[in-house]
């Protein structure tokens, strides 16, 4: 299985990304920005993973547009994590902006929807954010809350009839609890 | 991970990138550094020397521990005396990042003129990947990252850079280490910064805030060298403030107790939503101390920080001191594996009221404040 990782702008976790896919023996690596749909096919990617990175949603929609064109157009599983799940939102219409309580460090998260993405989840986890805006609701009738926090409504989304899913957490760092098992879950969701 | 496979590649790596010339690694005493030179002297033997600056801004240990590794393992030593050079570029400088440009620069001069004396072309160092994230992500700059930020060496400074340990996080290289054999003074020792106490000294550089950079950090590692926390140390600010009302009676009204929040004058990096911040720090004063925790603590340094975005540290006081003093002492723990993130150490009231004590006792009657702010917004080292 091949899963690269898109690193939005030299983001400081899309190495653990990386890393953690290898972890789990996953071949995986680390992909530049400007990354098309064309190049994912072309290198028969089976999935892809949009990593966070410091760029702010409301000013970066025109410059992330072959993300965008990502989200909309590949047909195998997506993850966005961080400003890339802010950008899922918005590629299918939703909105994103600066959050009233920005998060940083340990938050605990509540599982709305105890999705494939979540499994073997408990119904609360603390996981680490580190994001200065966030999904504003409603969401687009096509995606749907999975899980939220105290300070964000919009922790985690699905689409509801593709593999597509965002965090605004950071699975993949290693204070956030059962993170590994975010990127197992989707690999299982690879699989299927 | 398949350690005896990815010594075999990094041995391989080095042989190949060194062409049969001379090489040279400069060591520090910390895990990367002693890592690599271990690798390199199995890969080229005696075509490796090694250099230990001594930039003025390390302890005691790391002498010791250079010594140590040297003797154990064969490696050929010099230590470049350049203490001088480094105190006269820095002392009043107060900017943290122009500090550490400065330091990087005068760090791989000094190298650099070690290079051309020896002839020599090649440099392997022990940068690892929280090195070069941070700095290509505008963080901080490590002082190890040159070709990533797109600094040709060859040019500027006359070597090529080999970087064997680049793709490793420090968990990865402790594992390593071990797998070596190193000691566990070794692979469990904490992380020190290359620029060592000169970023501990914050605000603008003056001798005596790097002395007593010194005698605080001895004393919190001596301390706290039980209380497994992966760094410990201290760090020494200027004693200026005024009060924050807003502050203040926002917290207050949150836990239905007066806090005062000083706003002290000197500003700290932090990382916010990956983005480098240089902000205030937020220092909480409290009367009942024994009463609070860590993850209190922790909480409302979340709700300062995410009210008040010019924050990106909170301390709390742990010994009241003398304000007529001219400097503050911050005591900070934290619990990381990989660097990336970090948790701060859960150590009870009643052992930091200890330590600030033998702060009080030995270095003198400062303000002392232990720091609870995780990573993110924070960062590890307090500068």
């Amino acid at each position: 299985m091949f899963i690269p990782v898109i690193d939005v702008k030299s983001a400081q976790y899309s190495h653990l990304i990386y890393r953690r896919l290898t972890e789990i023996d996953v071949q995986s690596k680390l992909l530049p920005v400007e990354t098309t749909l064309n190049d994912l096919i072309k290198m028969r990617a089976d999935a892809v993973i949009l990593s966070g990175g410091p760029p702010r949603i409301f000013e970066s929609l025109g410059e992330l547009s072959n993300l965008i064109e990502i989200v909309l157009n590949f047909e195998s599983p997506i993850l966005g994590i961080c400003i890339s799940h802010q950008l899922i939102a918005c590629a299918f219409g939703g909105k994103a902006g600066p959050a009233k309580t920005p998060e940083y460090g340990p938050v605990v998260i509540y599982i709305d929807d105890k999705n494939e993405i979540f499994e073997g989840f408990n119904d609360q986890f603390i996981a680490w954010a580190s994001h200065n805006d966030e999904v504003y609701t409603p969401l687009p009738r096509e995606l749907k809350i999975l899980a939220h926090s105290e300070n964000c409504e919009v922790q985690a989304l699905k689409h509801l009839s593709r593999p597509v899913y965002g965090v605004q957490f950071h699975p993949e760092v290693s204070h956030t609890e059962n993170g590994l098992e975010i990127f197992r879950n989707f690999t299982s969701i690879v699989k299927a | 991970m398949n350690f005896q496979a990815l010594v075999d590649g990094i041995v391989d790596m080095i042989r190949r990138e060194t062409k049969g010339k001379n090489a040279l690694v400069a060591l520090s005493g910390g895990i990367d550094s002693t890592v690599t030179a271990i690798l390199s002297k199995i890969a080229i033997g005696d075509k490796l020397k090694c250099v230990f600056i001594d930039t003025g801004f390390m302890r005691e240990r790391d002498f010791k521990d250079v010594d140590y590794v040297s003797n154990k393992y064969g490696l050929d030593v010099e230590i470049i005396n350049a203490k001088d050079e480094f105190l006269s570029e820095l002392l009043g400088r107060s900017d943290a990042e122009e500090k550490r440009r400065i330091f990087r620069e005068i760090f791989y001069s000094v190298l650099g003129r070690k290079f051309k004396e020896a002839k020599c072309k090649y440099l392997i160092q022990g940068t690892i990947a929280s090195d070069w994230i941070e700095t290509k992500g505008g963080i901080k700059t490590q002082h190890n990252v040159l070709k990533q930020i797109g600094i040709d060496t060859v040019k500027k400074y006359g070597f090529k850079v080999i970087e064997p340990l680049a793709d490793m996080y420090k968990d990865q290289v402790r594992e390593l280490a071990k797998f070596l054999g190193l000691p566990r003074k070794i692979y469990d020792r904490q992380p020190f910064p290359g620029p060592g106490l000169l970023i501990r000294a914050v605000g603008k550089l003056t001798e005596r805030k790097l002395d007593l950079a010194r005698k605080a950090t001895e004393i919190v590692e001596k301390e706290l060298a039980e209380m497994n926390c992966s760094q410990y140390f201290a760090a020494v600010i200027d004693n200026k403030w005024s009060i924050d009302e807003r502050a203040s009676i926002e917290l207050s009204t949150r836990i239905v107790e007066r806090l005062t929040v000083k706003r002290m004058d000197t500003y700290a990096t932090g990382i916010k939503g990956d983005l480098r911040v240089y902000g205030r720090i937020a220092a909480l004063m409290d009367e009942n101390i024994e009463e609070k925790t860590i993850p209190q603590l922790v909480q409302l340094q979340a709700i300062l920080i995410s009210k008040f975005s010019e924050y990106t540290r909170v301390v709390y006081n742990i010994s009241r001191g003398n304000e007529k003093r001219k400097h503050a002492i911050i005591v900070r723990a934290v619990v990381s594996s990989d660097l990336m993130t970090a948790n701060v150490a859960e150590i009870s009231m009643n052992r930091l009221c200890e330590v600030a004590q033998k702060i009080k006792d030995e270095v003198g009657d400062f303000p002392i404040y232990y720091d609870v702010t995780p990573k993110p917004p924070a960062t590890i080292e307090f500068e």
